[in-house]
């Protein structure tokens, strides 16, 4: 049964990429643009976790046919309060890349894309804790502090997404990416709790779904 | 599809503070003058910090083999009183402590390095530092050498 699954899977994806590559009969003429997104997923995520807050957008620019360009960057601001400590992080980060197209283009749905994208991605943060108790029962509560300290991160991306028009030039789009984390600053004293355009930090690996709104400027 | 990706974000966040915040000294009990470890089981047992004989750690505890004792976080000594019925003894531990951030929901720990062990030979014949890492991870941090008495397994 998975093996029929599989290969039903594997004899798609194969008939998508063949369909791509056979010129259509209408097949229209490329034309580039450039695209302008917001993130609105960071929304949603602010209802279920309210003490983290992300804004990202992004841009992509079609090149070449099938090919993006494209460039994403935001913030993220982390203030947490508990009985035992609070915790402030505030980021900066980019991640800049390229999108394939996989879907084959009509008149009807020119500028609709299903893409793979690979991406490079850095953050730039710093965070503190003004605010630690270690609880102790027996000796007695321990209260200190962790100043401000930079902190750094490298990682790699790929995903897969798609960007449909809604209305004359506004698009919408998902888009789920996994993330390897490559390279980031080592403290043993204080990991960040989420890294800014990575997701949770603690594990080198993190899967997250975006939700975009764009804007698409023909060139 | 965006209630989907909401929950993938929400099962983050539905962390739960499973680890410890207090990494306590495991100390477990050997007869004293065997060629291979073997283990022993005080019949009797009460365990004090120093000064805080009236707040005892384990209170005459029965058939005891191990024991976690918390290290004073505010300090880079602790020192316990060990009642073997009779015959006590004082065990100090010297260390240095680091801290560490378990997750934003669960806070802070602290991990300590153990330097140094000291103890009076009145039951103990001796100690040993098996693993001088005491951290969120369970194991054996000291070895206590006890004379066999016959009484002991």
């Amino acid at each position: 049964m998975f093996l029929m699954t599989t290969s039903r899977f594997l004899f798609l994806i194969l008939a998508l990429t063949i369909s791509h590559r056979l010129p259509a009969s209408s097949e229209p003429r490329h034309s580039p643009s450039l695209r302008l997104g917001v993130d609105i997923s960071g929304i949603g995520r602010q209802l279920i976790s309210p003490e983290s807050l992300t804004a990202e957008f992004s841009a992509d620019l079609e090149w070449k046919k099938n090919f993006f360009a494209a460039l994403e960057g935001g913030w993220m601001d982390v203030d947490i309060s508990r009985e035992t400590h609070s915790y402030l992080a505030s980021a900066y980060f980019v991640r800049a890349g390229a999108d394939f197209n996989l879907l084959e283009r009509t008149p009807e749905t020119l500028h609709d894309v299903v893409l793979i994208s690979l991406r490079y991605g850095y953050s730039n943060m710093q965070h503190q804790a003004p605010r630690v108790v270690v609880p102790d029962p027996y000796w007695g509560n321990y209260q200190t502090s962790v100043g401000k300290e930079p902190y750094h991160a490298h990682w790699l991306e790929a995903g897969l997404g798609l960007k449909t028009r809604v209305w004359h030039q506004f698009f919408m789009g998902w888009s789920l990416r996994g993330r390897l984390l490559i390279s980031h600053t080592r403290d043993p004293e204080m990991e960040p709790y989420l890294i800014g355009g990575f997701g949770q930090a603690g594990s080198n690996t993190s899967l997250m779904l975006h939700y975009h709104l764009y804007y698409r400027f023909p060139l | 599809m965006l209630l989907i990706g909401m929950g993938m974000w929400a099962c983050h966040d539905d962390e739960v503070c499973g680890e410890v915040t207090a990494n306590e000294l495991r100390m477990r009990f050997f007869l004293a003058g065997q060629e291979e470890p073997v283990a022993a089981t005080i019949d009797t047992l009460s365990i004090a910090g120093l000064g805080r004989q009236d707040q005892p750690i384990y209170d005459m505890a029965e058939d005891v083999s191990l024991v976690e004792l918390p290290l004073n976080p505010s300090a880079t000594t602790s020192a316990f009183v060990l009642s073997f019925g009779r015959e006590t003894d004082t065990l100090w531990v010297t260390y240095q402590s680091e801290l560490h951030m378990i997750s934003a929901e669960c806070g802070f720990t602290l991990f300590f390095e153990i330097q140094q062990l000291e103890h009076t030979a009145h039951h103990i014949v001796s100690v040993s530092l098996a693993n001088p890492y005491v951290t969120n991870v369970f194991d054996d941090h000291v070895q206590i050498f006890i004379p066999d008495t016959g009484t002991d397994d």
